[in-house]
C-alpha cells in the first residue's frame, strides 16, 4: 500500500511540529556540545541545572497565566519582594517562619494581581505593569535599598539548601522537579485543568458551560504568585540574602520560555513539559555561548532572535490551519 | 423601457453560482432616484448575493449592471463606494472612541494649509451642517461609541449622504431598533428620498416594507418571483410570494401530551414552561429578543428566577441552569465550543465534577460515556482525542448536542440547532431532538426558519412586537406555514385583526 509510508511520513511530520521545541533544545545540546569541550563537563551541567531551576519555578507558574490567557509582568518583582520578606523573617523568627512567610507573601501578591485582573477587569499587562513597579517600590522601601543577610548571615541551614546535593541532584532543582509533578498533573490530569483551558481557549464557551471563570483567572495569577515567592525563597538562598534589586528581568525569561515551549499568547495552548524544555533552551544557549566566549550583549541578541524564530514558526503553523 | 429611463440602478439578468448551488439565476430589477424599494425573501433565496454583487464583493457570472447611464461592473467595494453606492450593514462600522464629526468625516476629514493636518473646527462644523441636514440632532463632539445603536446607525448613514450616495442599501436597518427609533429611521429615509437618493430597504418585516415602499421585489430561490407596487397587495400576497408552496408537513404527527412542567420562567408577555416529552418552538423576526430569553434562562442573562419541581431556583449563573438539568445550544457554535480543547474535554465540559475521582479525571470512564455518544450522533472522525476545532461545523453542532446527553440534563434550550450545518446533520440533529423529547425531556427551539420549526414542534409560540403569544397547539394536519408567517412578521401587536391568540395574561389594561 503506498498510502501506509505516507501517512507514516505525515505523522512523522506532525510530530516534528508538535515537539518542535525538543527539537531545537537537542540542536543547542549539541552544537555547545560540540563547540566546547568544558560543556559536558560536570561542572558546567550542574550550573545549568542550578541556573535553570529557579526560571523553571516560574515558568511553571507562567504556563498557567498564558494558557488562561493572561499574562504576568510582575512575577521579577514578587521574586526580589518575597527573597526579602524570607530573609528578614528567618533572622528573626527562624528559618521555617522566614520560607513560609516568603512564600506566601508571593502568595498574596499573585491574588491581588488576579483580583484586579478578574474582577476589576483591569488589562493583565497594564494590571501587573503597575505591580511590578509596587512591589519593587515596596522591597527597596522595607530593606532601605540594602541587603538582607544580618550580621552573621542567613541560617546555616537555610544555605545549605542552595549547596547540597541528594543523589546528585542539587536540592535547589529538586523543588521545580516536584512542583512540575504536582502542577502537571493539575494541568493535564484534573478538572482543573480542563477548566485553565477551557477559559484560556473560550472564556465564554467556559462560562456556558458553569465555569466559574472570573475565579479561574484569579486562581492562574495567584499560582503565579505563589511559584514566584517559591522562586524568591530559592534565590535568596543562592544569594545568601534577600536583595531587593534581584530578579529584575526574570519576568521576561519565564514568558519566553513558555512561549518557545509553544504555548499561545492568545490562551488555551500550551504543555507543562515543553515549558521545562523552553527554560533549557534558554539556559542553553546562554550557557553555551558564554563558554563560546561570545560577548555577553550578544548572547541576549541570540535569546531574542530565538523568541522571535518561535513566534515566527507559531504563526506560520496557525495560518496553516486555517 | 419606460422604468429603465430615470432609473439610478438597472440590473439585468444577473447570474451567479456557488459551486452546484445557483444563487442567482436571471435577477432583473431597477431603482429610481427618490425611490424606495424592498426587497424581501426568505434566507437563502439570494438577497445576500445580489448585494454583494451590486456593491462589489462578488462578480456575477452573466448579466448586466447601468448605474446612471454607464455601464458599471465593480470589482471590489472600494470601487462601488467610488460610484456612490452605500451598504448600511446590520453591523455598523464606526471608529468607537473617535467623535461624531470624525466618524461623519472618517477619511475626508478637512485639510489645514498645506500640511497633512486636519481642521478639527471645519470637521466639526461640516458634520454638524450635514446631521442637521438630515434632521438629526446629535452632538458632534460625542464620542460615538458611548452613544446608543440607533444614533450610530444616523450618524452612518450620515456619512454615506456626505460621500454623495446615489444608492443606499439597508440591510435589516431595523432588527435593533425600538418603536420610536423605526419611525425616526423612517423620517430619514423620507428626506433622503426628498433629495433624490434612491434606497434599497432589505427586511424580514414585511409590514414595514409596506409602510415604506414605493415597491418591492420579492426573490425566492434566486429569482424574482413578484414585483408589487404599494398600495397594491396585501401582506398575504407577500408572504405567499417569500414562501411559494406552503411546505408540505413531511413529519405529520399529533402532538404529545402535555406532561408535567420540568422548568417554568417568566417570560415577556406570560409564562413559559418546558414539559416533559414536548418540544416548544420559539419563532420571531430577527431582533425579536428571543435570542436574550433563551439566555436569560440560562442564567447568562439579568439574574432571574427559575421555578423546578424542586423549587425556585435563583439563576445566578449558568453554573445554577445546568445544575437545575437546563442544557443551552446558542446560534452561533463559536461562542460554546472550545476549538483547542479535545472532543472529548468540549462534551464533558459542563459535567467535569462528575467525572473527577479526588480531582483526577477519570479519563477511562470519560470514554466510556463519549464513545458511545459519538457513536450515536455519528461525530466524525470517531476520535475523542481530536482538538474540536478541526471537525466540520456539523460535527461540533454536533459535539454541543452531545454535551447535553451526557450528564442528567432533562431541558434543552436550543437556539437556530440546525442553522449551518449540512443535510445530514441537519437531519440526524432533528432525529436527536425528538428522540431527547421521546425519552421525556423537555425542549425550546428557537429558528427564524419557521418551516424547520413546525415540522418538530408540539407548541408554537410567536413573539410579536417584544411579546410571547400563547403557545399554539400544533393541529393534526400540520401548521398552517403561510398563515403563520403573515402573523410573525408584524412588529407592532396592536396591528394584528384579529388578535392571533389571546396573550397568556392580559398585558395590563391598556
Amino acid at each position: 500500500m503506498s498510502g501506509a509510508p505516507r501517512s507514516a511520513a505525515l505523522r512523522l511530520a506532525r510530530a516534528l511540529v508538535h515537539n518542535a521545541p525538543i527539537l531545537v533544545l537537542v540542536i543547542i545540546f549539541a552544537t555547545g556540545a560540540l563547540m566546547s569541550d568544558r560543556f559536558l563537563s560536570p561542572v558546567n551541567l550542574r550550573n545549568i541545572l542550578l541556573q535553570a531551576s529557579i526560571i523553571s519555578v516560574l515558568a511553571m507558574g507562567m504556563t498557567f497565566v498564558i494558557i488562561s490567557g493572561g499574562f504576568d509582568l510582575s512575577v521579577g518583582s514578587i521574586v526580589a519582594a518575597s527573597g526579602c520578606v524570607a530573609a528578614w523573617t528567618m533572622l528573626h523568627l527562624g528559618v521555617a517562619a522566614g520560607v513560609l512567610v516568603g512564600v506566601v507573601a508571593g502568595l498574596a501578591a499573585g491574588i491581588v494581581n488576579g483580583a484586579l485582573i478578574a474582577w476589576l477587569r483591569l488589562n493583565p499587562f497594564i494590571a501587573t505593569l503597575g505591580t511590578v513597579v509596587i512591589l519593587r517600590g515596596l522591597a527597596l522601601l522595607f530593606t532601605e535599598g540594602q541587603p538582607i543577610s544580618g550580621e552573621a548571615g542567613l541560617p546555616a541551614v537555610f544555605l545549605d539548601y542552595a549547596r547540597t546535593s541528594v543523589l546528585g541532584i542539587p536540592l535547589l532543582t529538586w523543588t521545580p522537579i516536584v512542583l512540575f509533578l504536582i502542577l502537571g498533573w493539575a494541568l493535564h490530569l484534573s478538572a482543573y485543568g480542563k477548566k485553565l483551558y477551557a477559559v484560556g481557549g473560550n472564556a465564554e464557551a467556559a462560562f456556558l458551560s458553569g465555569i466559574p471563570v472570573d475565579r479561574i483567572r484569579a486562581s492562574a495569577f495567584a499560582l503565579a504568585g505563589l511559584t514566584a515567592g517559591i522562586a524568591g525563597v530559592m534565590l535568596a538562598a543562592r544569594l545568601q540574602s534577600g536583595q531587593p534589586t534581584a530578579a529584575e528581568g526574570y519576568e521576561l525569561n519565564a514568558i519566553a520560555a513558555v512561549i518557545l515551549g509553544g504555548a499561545s499568547l492568545r490562551g488555551g495552548e500550551g504543555r507543562l513539559a515543553m515549558t521545562i524544555v523552553g527554560v533549557f533552551i534558554i539556559v542553553i544557549l546562554g550557557n553555551a555561548l558564554n563558554l563560546m566566549g561570545v560577548n555577553s550583549y550578544w548572547q541576549r541578541i541570540a535569546v531574542g532572535a530565538v523568541i522571535l524564530l518561535a513566534a515566527a514558526a507559531d504563526q506560520i503553523k496557525r495560518s496553516r490551519r486555517h | 423601457m419606460d422604468a429603465d429611463a430615470d432609473a439610478i440602478l438597472t440590473v439585468r439578468d444577473l447570474t451567479k453560482s456557488f459551486g452546484e448551488t445557483r444563487a442567482l439565476r436571471g435577477v432583473g430589477l431597477n431603482v429610481a432616484a427618490g425611490e424606495v424599494l424592498g426587497l424581501v425573501g426568505g434566507n437563502g433565496a439570494g438577497k445576500s448575493t445580489l448585494l454583494k454583487i451590486v456593491t462589489g464583493v462578488y462578480q456575477a457570472d452573466r448579466g448586466t449592471m447601468v448605474l446612471a447611464g454607464q455601464d458599471y461592473r465593480p470589482r471590489s467595494p472600494f470601487e462601488a463606494a467610488e460610484r456612490h453606492i452605500a451598504l448600511i450593514p446590520q453591523e455598523l462600522r464606526v471608529v468607537p472612541a473617535m467623535s461624531v464629526a470624525d466618524n461623519v468625516m472618517l477619511g475626508h476629514w478637512p485639510r489645514r494649509g498645506a500640511l497633512p493636518l486636519v481642521d478639527a473646527r471645519a470637521a466639526r462644523a461640516e458634520a454638524r451642517a450635514r446631521l442637521a441636514a438630515l434632521g438629526l440632532d446629535i452632538d458632534p463632539r460625542a464620542e460615538i461609541g458611548s452613544l446608543p445603536f440607533a444614533a450610530r446607525q444616523s450618524v452612518v448613514i450620515a456619512r454615506a449622504v456626505a460621500r454623495d450616495a446615489r444608492l443606499l442599501i439597508l440591510d435589516e436597518p431595523t432588527a435593533a431598533l425600538g418603536e420610536a427609533e423605526v419611525d425616526r429611521l423612517f423620517d430619514l429615509i423620507a428626506r433622503l428620498k426628498a433629495r433624490g437618493t434612491a434606497v434599497i430597504y432589505v427586511s424580514h418585516r414585511l409590514d414595514e416594507i409596506e409602510r415604506l415602499c414605493d415597491r418591492v421585489v420579492a426573490l425566492r430561490d434566486g429569482q424574482v418571483v413578484a414585483s408589487l407596487v404599494r398600495g397594491g397587495y396585501r401582506l398575504h400576497d407577500l408572504v405567499v410570494a417569500i414562501s411559494g408552496q406552503p411546505a408540505v408537513q413531511a413529519h405529520a404527527h399529533t402532538p404529545a401530551a402535555p406532561g408535567p412542567a420540568l422548568v417554568a420562567a417568566d417570560a415577556p408577555g406570560g409564562r413559559l414552561a418546558l414539559r416533559a416529552g414536548r418540544i416548544g418552538g420559539l419563532h420571531g423576526l430577527l431582533g425579536s429578543g428571543i435570542e436574550d430569553l433563551l439566555r436569560g434562562l440560562f442564567g447568562a442573562g439579568a439574574r432571574r428566577r427559575l421555578d423546578t419541581p424542586a423549587g425556585a431556583v435563583d439563576l445566578t449563573g449558568p453554573a445554577r441552569a445546568i445544575a437545575a438539568g437546563l442544557g443551552y445550544v446558542p446560534s452561533e457554535r463559536r461562542r460554546a465550543i472550545v476549538p483547542a480543547l479535545s472532543v472529548r474535554d468540549n462534551i464533558v465540559l459542563p459535567h467535569l465534577a462528575r467525572y473527577a475521582r479526588a480531582g483526577t479525571l477519570d479519563r477511562r470512564a470519560l470514554d466510556a460515556a463519549v464513545v458511545p455518544l459519538m457513536e450515536r450522533l455519528d461525530i466524525r472522525p470517531r476520535n475523542p482525542a481530536l482538538p474540536a476545532g478541526t471537525l466540520s461545523g456539523g460535527n461540533q453542532q454536533k459535539v454541543l448536542f452531545a454535551r447535553w446527553l451526557l450528564g442528567t440534563t432533562h431541558s434543552l434550550l436550543l437556539d437556530e440547532p440546525t442553522h449551518g450545518v449540512d443535510v445530514g446533520a441537519k437531519a440526524l440533529i432533528k432525529a436527536q431532538i425528538r428522540a431527547f423529547a421521546a425519552a421525556g425531556g423537555g425542549v425550546l427551539m428557537h429558528s427564524v426558519e419557521l418551516d424547520d420549526l413546525t415540522e418538530l414542534v408540539d407548541e408554537l409560540f410567536l413573539m410579536i412586537g417584544g411579546r410571547l403569544t400563547a403557545p399554539q397547539e400544533r393541529p393534526a394536519a400540520g401548521y398552517d406555514t403561510i398563515a403563520l408567517k403573515e402573523l410573525a412578521c408584524h412588529t407592532d401587536p396592536m396591528s394584528l385583526q384579529p388578535p392571533p391568540a389571546a396573550p397568556l395574561e392580559a398585558p395590563g389594561a391598556g
